[in-house]
């Protein structure tokens, strides 16, 4: 009995490779995700956070993975995020953290009256 | 870096990354290289395809070596094996290239999600109200 792809086996390996490419550029679309950073805006003296959020899912990023930077009128407290204010004026809050296109940063000020 | 500046409670500031999908790490089977380009990676994809180059024809050359320039592999058994060799190589170094491309991807979104807080990120069962001792005396009716 002869079998049915017999003396054809280049074709299967092409529609094969053909197929795996076409999932390829099907998948090549990329993702957009979005993340925001908010920061309270305490008083003069007060403590404040600071969190970042994927906005899609609604997700806070847990705040010991986010490397954190603060300067101008603010200084970090022990706790991850969180923040005082030691003087009048801006305040800057960085925000370093990893997402599906590597590490990205955000940032805002703060303006301390 | 994104920079806003808002004097009001809550200052915020937002950003867009646009990450490419692990299934993009296939495209380096049709040509080495192609997948780290995708990933964002522009140079390793560059080094993959010379890899992929010099692998498929360093092979096609090393079992067609000795023949006079101008004939072709076409027209014998061992010209015909040195491409099946050199092709096979080129779709090696695509299979390797394939696969460092898909660890580099989900690389980042492993990173990534484990950045991530829980879902729902409070506990899954509600605290079990405290016993209170049923006064002395009293019984249930069905008692």
């Amino acid at each position: 009995m002869r079998r049915r792809w017999a003396g054809r086996p280049g074709r299967h390996i092409s529609l094969g490779v053909a197929a795996v490419v076409a999932v390829a550029v099907a998948g090549c679309a990329y993702r957009e995700v979005r993340y925001e950073l908010a920061a309270e805006a305490p008083a003069a003296g007060g403590e404040g956070m600071a969190k970042v959020v994927e906005k899609g899912r609604e997700r806070p990023l847990l705040a010991e993975r986010v490397v954190w930077r603060y300067s101008g009128a603010l200084a970090p407290t022990g706790k991850p995020g969180g923040f005082r204010v030691v003087a009048t004026g801006t305040g800057t809050v960085d925000a370093e953290f990893p997402t599906p296109a590597g590490t990205r940063s955000l940032s805002v000020q703060i303006q301390i009256p | 870096m994104v920079v806003n500046s808002l004097a009001v409670a809550v200052a915020t500031a937002a950003i867009t990354v646009t990450a490419p999908q692990p299934t993009g790490a296939l495209l380096s089977l049709a040509a080495p290289g192609l997948g780290q380009a995708y990933a964002g990676n522009p140079i390793a994809g560059a080094a993959w395809l010379g890899l992929g180059g010099v692998a498929g024809i360093g092979v096609f050359q090393l079992v067609w070596a000795g023949h006079v320039p101008g004939d072709s592999p076409f027209s014998s058994a061992q010209g015909l094996f040195a491409i099946a060799l050199g092709t096979g190589a080129w779709l090696g170094v695509g299979i390797a290239s394939t696969l460092a491309a898909a660890a580099e991807i989900s690389g980042k979104y492993l990173a990534a999600e484990s950045a991530l807080a829980p879902p729902g990120d409070r506990p899954a069962v509600a605290p079990a109200p405290a016993l209170t001792p049923r006064p002395a005396g009293r019984r249930r009716r069905d008692e």
